[in-house]
């Protein structure tokens, strides 16, 4: 639904990141680059970053 | 099979003899809130015991207790509670084990609530990255909350570790004259630290290695070794945004004290 607040293995924060990371990739840079470069090195935290789906937006709209 | 390898792999990482000698800290790098030591005459008991000291034993701030008056944002109580318990809260020195502060978030939509909307009612405590997403509000959904965070530590719940600590070996190389400098060893380095020089192969920065051993596997001659230094260790600290690495250390070796003072206490009561 939206990006968890921490890594699901290791416990390192990220929700912090995501924004800069998203904003980033949609102008046209590497996505790995950025996450080397928002200091996102291990695997386990990169699948939480490009596994994410943001559904937040969608369902919002079917709540009054 | 399988128990030649084990042994070939006994033998490449052969250790150095151990010496007793005094400790020294020197800080490689910081970059991110990740500080990397350098830390001399240590054992690797001793650096586990600071690492788990870190992770179990030194006390930070974290949300504890969540009142929700309203929240008409898609995202459940339970799920908006559970991350703002997640989310690192900064505190000073002046704060101790079982202090309590209070923070408030008050949101209309249509907006996207970061941690900058939670105000603190201390000063002295704040949330650590202002960036961190919490929900989203569409158009005429309210959120008003009231948050309850709490010094405590990694024992009771992960929310409390202020850090992740690991540690490594620092690496030689050893390199024996069956070389022929193919140059197969740096060509597989996934960290790029290996270069020719004079007759040999070393390293750039063997600080930066990460001990993979591909360097080894991929030497055809096995004239390529690694050797570990067992009085030198790499302390890797990354804070979560709480404290600083520095303090974090200092506060994990008095927590540590304290802790021995208790047992001190106990045996001089035990019979
Ligand atoms: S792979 Fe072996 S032989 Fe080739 S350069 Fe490296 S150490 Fe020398
Ligand atoms: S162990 Fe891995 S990182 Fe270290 S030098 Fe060999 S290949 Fe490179
Ligand atoms: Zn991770």
């Amino acid at each position: 639904m939206m990006i968890p607040v921490r890594c699901f293995s290791c416990g390192k924060q990220l929700a912090g990141v995501y924004e800069e990371f998203q904003k980033r990739v949609e102008k046209g840079e590497q996505p790995e680059k950025v996450m080397d470069d928002l200091g996102v090195k291990r695997y386990c935290c990169r699948r939480m970053i490009f596994s994410q789906v943001d559904l937040i937006d969608m369902i919002g709209k079917f709540k009054s | 099979m399988q128990k030649e390898e084990k042994i070939q792999r006994k033998e490449a990482i052969e250790k150095k003899e151990m010496t007793v000698m005094a400790i020294s800290i020197k800080k490689l790098d910081e970059k991110h809130d990740v500080a990397r030591y350098l830390v001399k005459g240590a054992s690797p008991s001793f650096i586990n015991m600071i690492r788990r000291g870190i992770m179990l034993h030194t006390p930070c701030l974290a949300v504890e207790k969540v009142s929700i008056y309203e929240n008409d944002s898609v995202m459940f109580d339970e799920m908006l509670a559970h991350r703002l318990g997640m989310m690192p809260i900064k505190m000073d020195k002046t704060y101790k084990m079982g202090d309590k502060v209070k923070l408030v978030v008050e949101k209309e939509g249509p907006c996207t609530v970061y941690a900058k909307d939670i105000k603190s009612t201390d000063p002295k405590a704040e949330v650590a990255d202002k960036n961190i997403l919490i929900t989203k509000l569409e158009k005429d959904q309210r959120l008003r909350l009231e948050m309850e965070a709490e010094v405590n530590t990694g024992e009771t719940h992960v929310k409390w570790q202020p850090a992740i600590v690991s540690y490594k070996e620092v690496p030689e190389l050893v390199v024996s004259k069956d070389c022929n400098q193919c140059k197969d060893c740096i060509k597989i380095c996934p960290e790029g630290i290996l270069e020719v020089k004079g007759k040999t192969i070393a390293f750039t920065d063997p600080n930066a290695c990460s001990l993979c051993r591909a360097c080894v596997d991929a030497c055809g001659k096995g004239a390529i070794k690694l050797v570990y230094n067992k009085n030198e260790y790499i302390l890797i600290i990354e804070s979560a945004g709480g404290m600083s690495p520095k303090e974090i250390i200092s506060s994990t070796v008095k927590a540590m004290l304290e802790k021995n003072k208790e047992i001190g206490k106990a045996l001089a009561k035990a019979k």
